[in-house]
C-alpha cells in the first residue's frame, strides 16, 4: 500500500485520468473530491463491502431456491 | 415474444457490472414458481450460486434507485419501462431484501448490473408480510 500525506487543496493523481483532491479536513474526517471518467464507479468502501457480504449470505443452490415456500407480500413505502 | 415475467420463460442475462463477491457472469433468470413478483437467478455454470429475487417496484412504493449514465448505456436503454429492478432476497434466515445493491435488468437485451447505491440503504430490509 502506498501511503501519502496530503493537506487541504492538495491532490493525488491516479493514472492519467483520475484525480483525488483533499477539500477539507475537520477533526478525524477528510472531505475528498474526485475527478474521474464517467465509467469509473466511486463508492464508499464500507458500502461495497456490505453489499458483497449480503450477496454471499443470500447465495444458495438451485434446488433451495426452486423449493422455497414464498410468502405473500404487502406493498410498503 | 416471451418475457422474463412469463411463468415459463428463461432469460439468459450477462452481468455488465459485477455481482459483488462472485465471478459468475451469466445467469438464467426466470419467474419463480411462487409467482410474481418473485424471480429466480441461477448461475449458468453451476447449481451455486442461485438467488431468490423480488421486483422492488412491486413491493416498495417510494423506493428510488440511482442508475449512473454509464450503466444505463451498458444496459442499452434509457427507458425505465424496459428495465426490471430486482432486490436479492436472503431466504436463508428471515426473508429480507438488499436495497443497497439492487439488480437492474434489461431482459430484452439479456443484460444485468448490480448497481450499488452510494447512500445509506439497508442490505437486509424486512419484507412486510413475510413473518
Amino acid at each position: 500500500m502506498l501511503v501519502l500525506s496530503r493537506g487541504t487543496a492538495q491532490s493525488v493523481q491516479i493514472s492519467n485520468d483520475i484525480e483525488v483532491v483533499v477539500l477539507d479536513i475537520k477533526g478525524d474526517t477528510v472531505k475528498l473530491g474526485f475527478r474521474a471518467p464517467h465509467d469509473v464507479r466511486i463508492l464508499r468502501g464500507e458500502i461495497a463491502a456490505q453489499v458483497e457480504t449480503s450477496n454471499q449470505s443470500s447465495a444458495t443452490d438451485m434446488s433451495h431456491v426452486a423449493n422455497l415456500t414464498i410468502p405473500n407480500l404487502e406493498a410498503q413505502s | 415474444m416471451s418475457t422474463a415475467t412469463d411463468q415459463q420463460a428463461v432469460v439468459i442475462v450477462r452481468f455488465v457490472r459485477p455481482l459483488l463477491g462472485f465471478d459468475d457472469l451469466e445467469f438464467e433468470m426466470s419467474a419463480h414458481p411462487g409467482g410474481y413478483p418473485w424471480f429466480s437467478l441461477h448461475s449458468r455454470d453451476a447449481d451455486f450460486p442461485s438467488f431468490l429475487t423480488v421486483d422492488l417496484g412491486a413491493v416498495f412504493d417510494n423506493l428510488e434507485i440511482d442508475i449512473p449514465d454509464d450503466v444505463v448505456a451498458d444496459l442499452g436503454t434509457a427507458s425505465a419501462a424496459d428495465l426490471l429492478i430486482l432486490g436479492i432476497v436472503n431466504s436463508n434466515d428471515d426473508f429480507t431484501v438488499n436495497l443497497a445493491g439492487p439488480l437492474v435488468v434489461h431482459p430484452a437485451k439479456g443484460v444485468i448490473a448490480q448497481v450499488v447505491q452510494d447512500r445509506d440503504l439497508p442490505t437486509a430490509a424486512p419484507l412486510k408480510g413475510t413473518s
